[in-house]
């Protein structure tokens, strides 16, 4: 097998049994979230448990890319099972992460990891090539995310060190390395079963959504080590070193000439991590394995690999009590990776504490009593209080350590908060990424999902490119009848002119419906199963590029054949996104998904959108199409139309082939896609759609 | 016939012996020989070679792609353990003492070609004296290893096709088109996204690290993205 | 010739002596200290590749030196393997288990490699080295103790011994009647062919091996070598494994180890399987074998199907 490795690691951690899984059995999936959903499907059969049931299954999945020389598609591995976060329902859903131990975990011959099961006291398991063992992780459980990694690579050296040449075997000679393990581990609130608790792999990789580090307390798993000496085999070598030499000539940033690229991070945008610091501290950019653009860094003054809302929760406090950024805000973002805090939970944590403080009605001896020190607000002694008070589930930690949406419940606030916005929990309980009144692709991408989406591809070239030029008056890379164009062109097979159109009107209908559907099936089969970095990919306006069209469409299905010799065109790996896409709405419909549920928190209809939900948005200008002409407009105020959306989820359901009563996928549609079992599972259940 | 038997063994036995003892004394100088005329030129003098790498740990951003083309364009497939350069990293260190590149200095004098008791790891003098390992000739030593002054070794012991191997500035890649060598193209310094690595013909001060390991920011955007220059 | 005491008590000090020599030399020892220190350790082929034409030199000298006894009677048994057999034996069979044992941990084709570390693959070659030294010694004590001794023609296949194997063989299976003997099996005589050639392809090789650790030698020629000295490894250890088998193992053998070890296998054990060695020891003309009963039981049901037809 090319790209792939072949087998896939199978831990029953209540049996402490190791078996292996052929990767040939899910092959057709493609990688990643694909086969984890597949993987899923077949060992566990009651899908409606709880996430910290043991009978859940997590799978931690790879793809045929992970550890090679494909840019921004070698580092990434993908997390996926029952979820705690989701509100009301722990939806099954996935997160993902950076980083080296995709790379390392295909390096020591695994395409995965399945765990089931629970251990009967905390371990964590350690993988060296073929040898996979069960340790005990009592001496492990109650340290951080950083001290449990570095006692952990002591042990894996067996006192080698590091530094120099290690053997990975103690006598035979299966190879030999001078890089560290790769570790995946949770800290103090995911041992508590929190649903803030977060993966964490080297010091700021997280798979921060779904809850999975509380998933992981609950089976007693502390943490996953694994090293590996062994070879990818690459279908075409000379194929792939070609080609990722022709997306640095063509498409990759050039640090001779960098081309002006505004407001953009992905392909071809700089390295990244640089605006955050405190002056005069030395740094340099960052990236995972395999990797062309690094957008994190490391420091002298720490905060290292932390280079987006595990900056973004609290840089705005800290300039604004300093008057620049300082150490303060880089101890904050150390304390809450080592923490295995989801970043995103503190971020609009504190805008609604804030809310909530400045109101006065939180406070010492207010009607919320919390002690926090407000006057504090931008010191690290915050967050240091406010992560200690969640870890010991005091005063106001006591509510939040339950995840906020939970915690608004407790407290008596849900429908208020989430009416006016102070609490923007925009979708299933997660935070407000981005706002599903101007950019609906994200927000809708979000509610047909099961959290919020983290799809940046839209993103990046309607909104931030946009608004940044619309805010500094600068001039736009390509004007937004070019950029319409160029998104029908990529978006095949469901191209429509008018995808683009963010207007009023335009996004309750059709071609924003197509959009989304492209975009569900891209993001499920390229960016989550073959695992191309959202970070790079999707790549729609180019600065580098002839016409800047960017490589989407045309980069990913040459390096999929260059590794793996496969012949696949774009339009097929589509197709494989909707069968990924429609296994997923087939779980969710066995958890109980209705179209009834599928509904925004109330401040998405009821008042204007505009920038304070999250500490990083800018006033929206997107592509419109008004009056027969493209513009970019500002689409400050709006908000959504609650029987509109319900037409155009109408519109969705149908052009997916769901039944447009329930939502759910009917069976024509999977037996379609070969999924007759998946059909009629759902019929016994009473889940299909008519 | 056991008595004919016995008669032939002691004819042949005395004139064996007298012959015995003449082979003996050939053997014995002849054993010897090889160490009397076979001058070790190979250590005495080696060329220079024509090519060098260096690198600037101050931009590498530790994506290892370095490691991943290398292994790619020599072994034809992805293995950190097998490639001529290597980048350690320890994320919870500070900048700069973080990431780490060691790479193959081609030294003047090398150790490893004086270690090869075979002669498998010479100055090539029809790659411009590059030092590199015929694997032909490789018995599995690891004498070179142990040579290798730096830390870590720069010889690899590749563990899947069981012989050592080193950095050959690219010039026998089967999996890549490019003509490499001290005269053509490095996979790793054509794929390295932030130019971190270079080759020069301009042979290093062979004293410490500081001539490999250089600084290659100064003449690029580097400073104008606001990272450090010095 | 030593007595079988006094050979036993020198093997096993020269393996002894060897193993720790070899041993000693595979510890690294910093010889140029800059950056983190070269390091090396003595291999032993390089340093001290002189002692093997020495050990072909001692070998012809034993062979040609060493004395031949006669087969005897004594007590109901008779001299099968003499002091001088036993040490060109023994020495030949543990230094052959050492080279191939420590060909195995240093891996070659498709055998992997057991050892990992410079120290323990240099302890491996450095053992390699001590049993090509004893092995060498051994092949060239019984090369020359064949010639001097004219003993050429009784050790190579004779023109009926390839029906002589079969019958013998057959006759374990009871399915042929077995011929007459001599000291030496037909089998092992066609078995000698394949013994000369696996190892004197092995010796010859390996002498290109070890010579290139003196004299440049071109890649393509060590490149062949080196696959035809692990080659004949392959056949070596097949041989080995057959020998041992065929004369430690299977029962009817088990008096051919014993006499490999003290020299003497039961009179009657050589009347019933070398009944040609013991005519000639004794005089006495033996009957024809019997067939194995299986076969006289098969024989008479065909007779009689013939008759009754």
């Amino acid at each position: 097998m090319y790209g792939y490795v072949g087998k896939i690691l199978r831990v029953n951690l209540t049996t402490r049994k190791i078996s292996t899984i052929n990767t040939e059995d899910y092959k057709e999936w493609g990688g990643g979230h694909g086969m984890g959903s597949a993987i899923f499907w077949d060992l566990c059969p009651d899908k409606t448990v709880d996430g910290r049931d043991p009978r859940n299954v997590i799978t931690i999945m790879t793809s045929p890319l992970s550890g090679t020389l494909v840019p921004a598609a070698s580092g990434r591995t993908e997390v996926q099972g029952i979820g705690i976060q989701g509100h009301p329902i722990g939806w099954y859903t996935r997160s993902n992460f950076g980083g080296r131990f995709g790379a390392q975990l295909k390096y020591a011959g695994w395409d995965g990891i399945v765990l089931e099961g629970r251990a009967d006291k905390p371990v964590w398991i350690d993988i060296r090539n073929g040898n996979v063992k069960i340790r005990d992780g009592g001496h492990l459980w109650g340290l951080d995310t950083w001290a449990t990694q570095e006692e952990i690579w002591q042990e894996v050296s067996d006192g080698q060190g590091f530094g120099n040449w290690v053997e990975i075997d103690s006598w035979r000679d299966r190879g030999r390395t001078t890089q560290r393990p790769a570790v995946l581990t949770i800290g103090r609130v995911g041992e508590l079963q929190s649903p803030l608790g977060c993966l964490i792999h080297d010091a700021g990789n997280g798979a921060g959504q779904g809850g999975f580090g509380g998933v992981f307390g609950s089976k007693n798993l502390k943490a996953i080590s694994v090293i590996g000496t062994g070879s990818i085999d690459i279908a075409h070598p000379a194929m792939l070193m070609n080609a990722r030499l022709w997306t640095r000539e063509k498409y990759g940033f050039n640090v001779e000439a960098p081309a002006a690229d505004v407001g953009s991070f992905n392909f071809p945008a700089g390295p990244g991590a640089t605006p955050y610091l405190p002056p005069g501290i030395g740094q340099r950019p960052q990236g995972c394995t395999g990797c062309h653009k690094m957008c994190r860094g490391r420091s002298a003054g720490g905060g290292n690999e932390s280079h987006c809302v595990d900056y973004l929760f609290y840089n705005n406090y800290d300039a604004a009590k300093h008057g620049q950024i300082t150490h303060h805000l880089l101890q904050a973002a150390d304390l809450v990776q080592k923490a295995g805090i989801n970043v995103y939970q503190m971020q609009t944590g504190l805008i609604w504490l804030n809310h909530l403080y400045q109101q006065g009605i939180l406070g010492p001896g207010k009607q919320i009593d919390c002690d926090l020190p407000f006057d504090q607000l931008g010191d690290y002694v915050f967050v240091e209080r406010m992560v200690e008070q969640i870890e010991k589930q005091e005063g106001i930690g006591k509510y939040l350590f339950k995840g906020l949406a939970q915690a608004a419940i407790d407290l008596g606030r849900y429908e208020q908060d989430l009416r006016s916005g102070i609490l923007p929990l925009q979708e299933w309980g997660y935070s407000h990424h981005y706002d599903a009144r101007t950019e609906v692709e994200w927000g809708y991408g979000s509610l047909l999902g099961s959290r919020d989406c983290n799809d940046h591809d839209f993103n990046v070239c309607c909104y931030w490119t946009p608004s940044i030029c619309a805010l500094f008056g600068a001039e736009f890379p390509v004007s937004a009848a070019e950029l319409a164009a160029i998104i029908a062109e990529k978006c095949v097979p469901y191209s429509d002119p008018l995808m683009a159109d963010y207007s009023d009107e335009g996004i309750y209908k059709e071609p924003m419906a197509k959009l989304v559907q492209w975009h569900r099936h891209y993001s499920n089969y390229y960016k989550q199963s073959l695992l191309f970095c959202d970070w790079a990919y999707a790549d729609f306006v180019n600065p580098y590029a002839e016409g800047k069209k960017g490589l989407t469409g045309e980069a990913e299905p040459k390096f999929f054949t260059a590794v793996t010799g496969i012949e696949q065109s774009f339009e097929e790996g589509i197709e494989i996104g909707r069968k990924i896409w429609n296994l997923d709405r087939a779980i969710w419909a066995l958890q109980g998904r209705h179209r009834d549920q599928e509904v925004f928190a109330d401040y998405i209809y009821e008042v204007g959108a505009q920038p304070g939900y999250t500490t990083y948005e800018i006033p929206y200008v997107m592509p419109v199409y008004e009056n027969g002409q493209w513009q970019y407009k500002a689409l400050s105020g709006r908000t959504l139309d609650r029987q509109k959306v319900e037409d155009w989820k109408t519109i969705y359901y149908k052009l997916e082939g769901w039944d447009p009563n329930t939502g759910r996928p009917t069976r024509r549609t999977l037996e379609g896609l070969g999924l007759k079992e998946v059909a009629d599972e759902l019929e016994k259940n009473g889940k299909l759609g008519a | 016939m056991a008595d004919r038997k016995r008669n032939s063994k002691e004819y042949s036995r005395r004139s064996f012996l007298k012959m015995a003892s003449g082979t003996a004394v050939g053997l014995a100088f002849g054993g010897f020989l090889p160490r009397l005329i076979n001058v070790d030129d190979h250590a005495l003098i080696i060329p220079a070679s024509e090519g060098y790498i260096l690198v600037d740990t101050k931009k590498c951003g530790g994506c290892v792609s370095c490691m991943l083309a290398c292994s790619l364009v020599h072994e034809g497939k992805e293995n950190l353990s097998l490639s001529r350069i290597q980048v350690l990293q320890n994320s919870f260190e500070k900048y700069p003492n973080d990431i780490s590149q060691e790479q193959c200095k081609q030294c003047t004098f090398p150790a490893c070609a004086e270690a090869c008791p075979t002669k498998a790891l010479t100055a090539d003098p029809t790659k411009g004296h590059v030092r590199l390992v015929d694997s032909r000739k490789c018995i599995g030593c690891m004498q070179c290893i142990q040579a290798c002054p730096q830390q870590p070794a720069r010889i690899q012991w590749n563990h899947e096709a069981r012989h050592s191997q080193k950095c050959d500035l690219c010039s026998v890649t089967p999996y890549w088109e490019e003509k490499g060598g001290p005269d053509g193209k490095q996979a790793c310094v054509a794929v390295c996204p932030f130019n971190a690595i270079k080759f020069t013909k301009e042979i290093p001060t062979q004293v410490g690290d500081f001539g490999y390991k250089v600084n290659l920011r100064k003449h690029d955007a580097w400073g104008a993205l606001g990272l450090p220059t010095d | 010739m030593p007595k079988r005491s006094s050979s036993t008590i020198i093997l096993l000090a020269v393996f002894a002596i060897g193993i720790f020599l070899a041993y000693e030399a595979s510890q690294p020892y910093l010889y140029r200290a800059a950056f983190a220190g070269s390091y090396k350790y003595n291999l032993l082929f390089t340093n001290y590749g002189w002692l093997i034409p020495i050990a072909v030199f001692l070998g012809i000298f034993a062979g040609a030196a060493a004395k031949r006894k006669e087969a005897e009677i004594v007590d109901g048994k008779v001299l099968r393997h003499d002091e001088t057999a036993f040490l060109i034996h023994w020495s030949h069979a543990v230094s052959c288990v050492l080279l191939l044992i420590t060909g195995v941990y240093l891996g070659f084709l498709f055998i992997p490699r057991l050892v990992n570390t410079p120290q323990m693959v240099g302890f491996m070659i450095n053992l390699h080295f001590i049993g090509v030294l004893v092995f060498m010694f051994s092949v060239t004590m019984h090369v020359t103790d064949v010639l001097v001794g004219g003993k050429l023609k009784e050790h190579l296949p004779a023109d009926h011994d390839l029906g002589d194997a079969i019958a013998h063989y057959g006759a374990k299976l009871g399915l042929a009647t077995p011929k007459k003997e001599g000291k030496f099996l037909a089998s092992e005589r066609l078995s000698y062919p394949l013994w000369v050639l696996s190892v004197g392809l092995v010796i010859l090789t390996g002498v290109v091996k070890v010579s290139a650790h003196y004299w440049n030698l071109p890649a393509g020629l060590m490149k062949v070598t080196t696959l035809f000295h692990d080659l004949a490894a392959i056949l070596v250890l097949a041989n080995l494994a057959a020998h041992v088998f065929l004369s430690s193992i299977v029962p009817w053998s088990w008096p051919l180890i014993k006499s490999m070890i003290n020299g003497y296998v039961p009179l009657e054990y050589a009347k019933h399987h070398h009944a040609l060695w013991y005519e000639e020891l004794t005089g006495e003309i033996l009957p024809d074998p019997e067939p194995p009963a299986k076969k006289r039981n098969k024989d008479q049901q065909k007779e009689t199907t013939t008759a009754q037809a």
